[in-house]
């Protein structure tokens, strides 16, 4: 690693600038868990006192936890069929023709570039179609969607360093291609295709603007909750459970930071 | 306890991408047991013949026969070849125990039996007790000899090379070149060896097939290709060739006004065709002033430099035509003291079987 430069005094712009963003990146976290932890009614800032009533709220209200369930759930299936649609994705395009790959590199990577609200409105639609509006498999889906850009990215980078005559020599050695992929090349990007799980988990969780469209009823997931209590009656149980998700997302983007490092290794 | 050694039978192989020709209707039998190696430069189809006999890459037209069994759309992991790499592509994230004893779960071999067989290959490249290092400690040569007790582990009958020497130095090389001709010789095992180094070819092989514009140019032993290239390219290509332009009149070939002999009869040109007088460095000699033997053809002119390279001694020489030829002598006291000096006329013989003379 580079030693840290000295502070250069031409750059003091830049230095404010750098310090603007980093400001306003932290401040909603900076007020949202002082607030999840205040006693009062209301969403106070700062809190006069404090307490930690609102997480009991959330822990004994049965409509919050069914909203976690099933957010939770929705992740983790997110993440089984993701991880392999975006490794097979990202597999196939270092097969097929330079050409044919930048097609497909296109069009994996258009959830990314249309607007969510667009994408949203349109998987609305179908849906209403083939009645998968609030359907656990219909969250799924949608969610893969959106996911899947950043699951195929992140095996692409590893597939990138891989050296394909591996995958020659086990064949000439007796493996199946089948064989060779599971035998040689999925073990060497593991790290990879696990990271891009830790990835897209933390994205169907997070995801707000598909589900406020396509996840209610039964199967209404924490954000959509989280969106339709602060509508009603501002509640700091929202504060307390967005404290939760910040700390899992933390969580798994330390467990994401070992994997890369492991990667590496 | 080898396989028996299997012949190859390459016939009317052909490969076409978009446009390029990478192979031109190929026929080629190789021997059971023997070693040909492939030499060519890049592009000139080598390696995707070497693909085409390991089932990476598909034939357009032709087929592909090992023994009596026919394989030109067979699935690699059923063709039985071993196979070593350029870059031995071992599996980095396997001991080299695993990487050698990988295809033996394929053969249901396990247990001692597989171990066994491990340790005889790793003995074979003399890596016995290597078995449980990570590939990452391996040096170059090291690795070498993984890859290579990884693809004769199993016995296959056809072993598959594709320059796999060329990532270590000179001196590793030339070592590994007579351990793997040894062991190729100790297996019987019918090689194909693809190289771009046409030392290497000469040194190692029973023949060498020399490839060209997706085509096999000329097939024969080290020797007949050496000494008996067919065209100007096989003579560029193999050995420093130096072409000097002739003038053929009447079947006779003429180097200024001088009639050449040559070891075969008369010339089978036409007059007006262009031809060439191909001379090595090393089939020239500084004749002793007076001297003219009757086999020899005469080239007379004056030394233009001399250069010193430690084994051997190299003239540059510029005759009296206006052609210059360089020649090689053996860096020797008998040589030395009658080496000519720069400025010097002199007189070199080349005999009339050194005398190659090709069409352009």
């Amino acid at each position: 690693m580079a030693s840290a430069a000295p502070l250069n005094p031409n750059r003091f712009w830049l230095y404010c600038v750098a310090a603007a963003v980093i400001f306003f990146l932290i401040l909603p976290i900076a007020v949202v868990v002082p607030v999840s932890f205040s006693d009062s009614k209301y969403l106070q800032f700062p809190p006069e006192a404090y307490s930690t009533r609102w997480y009991e709220s959330y822990w004994n209200s049965s409509d919050w936890l069914r909203a976690t369930r099933v957010s939770l759930t929705v992740a983790f299936c997110t993440v089984l069929l993701t991880v392999p649609l975006g490794t097979a994705a990202a597999y196939a395009m270092t097969s097929v023709s330079p050409r044919a790959a930048r097609f497909l590199q296109i069009v994996l990577l258009l959830p990314m570039i249309v607007p969510g609200m667009l994408v949203a409105i349109g998987i609305f639609y179908i849906y209403i179609r083939f009645k998968l509006v609030n359907s656990l498999i219909g969250i799924v889906v949608a969610h893969t969607v959106l996911a899947l850009p950043f699951a195929v990215m992140t095996v692409q980078a590893a597939l990138q360093s891989f050296d394909f005559r591996q995958e020659q020599a086990a064949m000439s050695l007796g493996a199946t291609r089948f064989g060779a992929f599971f035998r040689v090349t999925l073990p060497q990007i593991k790290a990879a295709v696990i990271s891009s799980g830790l990835f897209v988990f933390i994205i169907s969780l997070d995801e707000v603007v598909i589900s406020l469209f396509i996840a209610g009823g039964e199967n209404t997931v924490l954000t959509r909750r989280m969106f339709v209590a602060l509508r009603d009656a501002v509640d700091p149980t929202v504060a307390a459970i967005s404290t939760l998700l910040i700390g899992t997302t933390l969580l798994l983007l330390v467990a994401l930071a070992v994997t890369r490092r492991g990667q590496r290794g | 306890m080898a396989n028996e050694s299997v012949p190859i039978s390459i016939s009317g192989l052909a490969k076409t991408y978009g446009s390029f020709a990478a192979l031109k209707d190929v026929s080629l039998a190789v021997g059971a047991g023997e070693f040909l190696s492939v030499l060519g430069p890049s592009g000139s189809g080598k390696t995707t013949m070497l693909m085409m006999l390991a089932g990476f890459v598909g034939a357009d037209r032709g087929s592909i026969r090992f023994g009596g069994r026919e394989v030109t759309s067979l699935a690699p992991h059923k063709r039985d070849i071993g196979m070593v790499f350029q870059n031995y592509a071992l599996f980095p994230h396997m001991t080299v125990g695993e990487n050698v004893g990988f295809s033996l779960r394929y053969r249901r071999i396990s247990g001692e039996t597989a171990s066994g067989r491990i340790a005889d290959a790793l003995k074979m490249v003399h890596l016995s007790g290597f078995e449980g290092r990570s590939i990452n400690q391996l040096s170059g040569g090291q690795r070498q000899r993984v890859a290579l007790a990884r693809a004769i582990v199993f016995n296959p009958a056809i072993l598959l090379m594709d320059e796999p020497l060329s990532a270590l130095d000179k001196k590793l090389r030339e070592e590994m070149q007579i351990e793997l001709r040894q062991l190729q010789q100790r297996l019987g095992i019918t090689t194909i060896y693809v190289t771009h180094d046409q030392r290497e070819a000469l040194s190692m092989s029973d023949r060498i097939a020399v490839m060209n514009h997706g085509a096999i140019e000329q097939i024969g032993t080290p020797s007949e290709i050496y000494d008996n290239p067919k065209s100007l390219f096989i003579a560029q290509f193999m050995g420093e060739s130096q072409c000097l332009r002739i003038r053929t009149v009447e079947g006779d070939a003429l180097l200024g006004d001088r009639t050449l002999r040559t070891r075969g009869g008369p010339l089978k040109f036409g007059p007006s065709e262009h031809a060439f007088l191909v001379v090595r460095p090393e089939k020239l000699v500084v004749l002793k002033p007076g001297e003219s033997p009757d086999e020899m053809n005469v080239l007379e002119g004056r030394i233009a430099s001399s250069l010193f390279q430690g084994e051997s001694i190299v003239l540059n020489t510029e005759l009296d035509t206006g052609d210059t030829v360089t020649l090689r002598i053996a860096s020797n006291q008998l040589a030395r003291c009658s080496l000519p000096r720069p400025g010097d006329r002199v007189r070199l013989g080349l005999h009339s079987h050194d005398t190659i003379i090709l069409p352009d």
